[in-house]
């Protein structure tokens, strides 16, 4: 279980003391998948990055396991918001990397993704979509307890991203991670989570705790369900309202 | 090469034989600047024959390969050293930016005093050529490395030496190998000037002397084949370049 206690976090740029982070509380249960949906430039990524180890909290602290976060470790795999694939490794060796796992579990994580038949090839001869579901294997061969994704699919044409979105949804019930999510598209926080926190315009503070009541095996269709579409536009408000 | 530019290439070549000829005519056939191209291709038939320039064309590989070499290896490693370690790097890189303005032909007093005439000045000058284009391109390489990378290294606990092997030096790479490009032409002008100033052997020293004895053919020749081998090194280090570059286009 990943607890996020109070945390606040300022960047100083010159004597300037800028808050980004405003005591931010949320957990996040085993199997859980949880959206975080707020505004560019709110902090989404700065708390990614406390959460990965990368960067230290002003305030406040996270821990996972009862484990304060203190650096970053293999229990928690980010996949950033920019390319993270290594250029100069093909798809099988960029997935092994870092993983003491044999070719059979590497090679059932690049399954899983749908990329069995390019093991072989450079990231420079993949899609945008299909480098994003390669650094999804990549993180899931770790077997982490948990996987952060910073808007992992913000990049991506909308048709690639329907699919992606089932492909996620088919992965998690298979291997149930806990996972976090970054996202300002409502309608894939909303497919994909069953919770969503709502931030505000930065300093970052929560506005809204959201449940989403779908069971797992969900189809494309819940999208234009009456309840769906309630949500979609309660978060829509609470976006909005900022302005 | 296909048809097409075989011809394009035969075309620029005969145009330029033809130019030369042009020339040849108009300064007449008693000038000492220019020879004809066909004296010229008699004498190159010549010296080939009698041996006396292939001797001269090996010392100064000789000399190319022993300084880019050791330029090669001294270059990256400092270059991947320094880069990574910001303290280390932060003292060594002011000393560098002092020297590296300095042209290797500048260096060849000095390297006469402490080396003698030959090999051993011609290798000095040489490896100063070319480690500056090759430690400057793997520092920047290395300083440019995202940090996204290096937050996949960390996530992933990997070891320093992991970190380095898989990484630094494969990121790396690409601007190493812009670095041993300039550094190998850069070797070759520098072995060139060497020989024309502190050496009795090599393609520079060949055309320095033929200068003295008014052969202005051999002097053409000289030149053609500094040329000829300089397009010849640096093709080695493109081809070897995308033989261990698969993954750049
Ligand atoms: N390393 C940094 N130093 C100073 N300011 C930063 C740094 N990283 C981010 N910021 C600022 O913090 C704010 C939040 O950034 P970020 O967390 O990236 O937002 P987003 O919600 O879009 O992911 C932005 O205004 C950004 O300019
Ligand atoms: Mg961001």
């Amino acid at each position: 279980m990943l607890k996020v206690r109070n945390i606040s976090h300022n960047f100083q740029i010159k004597n300037k003391q800028i808050p980004v982070l405003e005591d931010v509380s949320f957990d996040i249960e085993e199997q859980e998948f949880v959206s975080i949906i707020g505004p560019s430039g709110a902090g989404k990524t700065t708390l990614i990055n406390i959460l990965a180890g990368y960067l230290k909290p002003t305030k406040g602290e996270a821990t996972l396991s009862s484990k304060t976060i203190k650096k970053p470790g293999k229990d928690r795999v980010v996949i950033s918001q920019e390319e993270d694939l290594f250029d100069w490794m093909n798809i099988y060796e960029n997935v092994k990397f870092g993983v003491n796992k044999n070719q059979e579990t590497v090679n059932k994580y690049i399954e899983l993704v749908g990329l069995k038949d390019f093991a072989n090839s450079y990231p420079h001869q993949l899609s945008g979509g299909m480098k994003k579901r390669a650094s999804l294997a990549r993180a899931l061969a770790a077997e982490p307890k948990f996987i952060l994704m910073d808007e992992p699919f913000g990049s991506l044409d909308y048709q690639t991203r329907e699919t992606i979105h089932k492909e996620v949804l088919n992965i998690w019930q298979k291997t149930k991670k806990t996972a976090l999510i970054i996202t300002h598209d409502i309608e894939e926080a909303i497919y994909l989570s069953n919770k969503i926190i709502v931030f505000s315009e930065r300093p970052a503070r929560i506005k809204k705790i959201i449940k989403i009541p779908f069971s797992y095996s969900r189809k494309n269709s819940i999208k234009n369900s009456s309840e769906f579409i309630k949500i979609k536009n309660e978060i829509k408000d609470l976006i909005s309202n900022e302005f | 090469m296909t048809k097409p530019q075989m011809k394009q290439k035969l075309i620029t070549f005969i145009t330029l034989i033809v130019l030369w000829q042009g020339v040849f005519l108009i300064l007449g056939p008693q000038n000492y600047i220019l020879p004809s191209p066909k004296n010229t291709a008699l004498t190159f038939i010549k010296v080939f024959e009698s041996g006396e320039i292939i001797k001269h064309i090996f010392v100064s590989l000789k000399r190319v390969v022993i300084g880019f070499t050791l330029a090669s290896v001294t270059g990256v490693f400092l270059g991947l050293i320094l880069g990574y370690f910001k303290k280390a790097g932060s003292y060594f890189h002011p000393i560098v930016e002092i020297l590296r303005p300095i042209p290797p032909i500048a260096w060849i007093p000095i390297a006469i005093l402490i080396f003698g005439l030959g090999n051993g000045s011609a290798y000095f000058i040489v490896f100063l050529g070319a480690f500056f284009p090759i430690f400057t391109n793997t520092f920047f390489g290395v300083k440019s490395l995202p940090r996204v990378y290096k937050n996949v290294a960390l996530s992933f606990e990997v070891t320093k030496f992991i970190f380095f092997k898989k990484i630094l030096f494969y990121f790396s790479l690409p601007y190493i190998f812009t670095g041993l490009r300039i550094g190998i032409g850069m070797a070759w002008m520098s072995v060139i000037a060497a020989e024309l100033i502190g050496a009795q052997s090599g393609l520079g020293y060949f055309i320095q002397l033929n200068r003295l004895l008014l052969q202005t053919e051999k002097i053409i020749i000289g030149m053609i084949l500094i040329g000829m081998l300089g397009y010849f090194l640096n093709k080695i280090i493109s081809i070897l370049e995308k033989r261990l570059i698969p993954w750049k286009i």
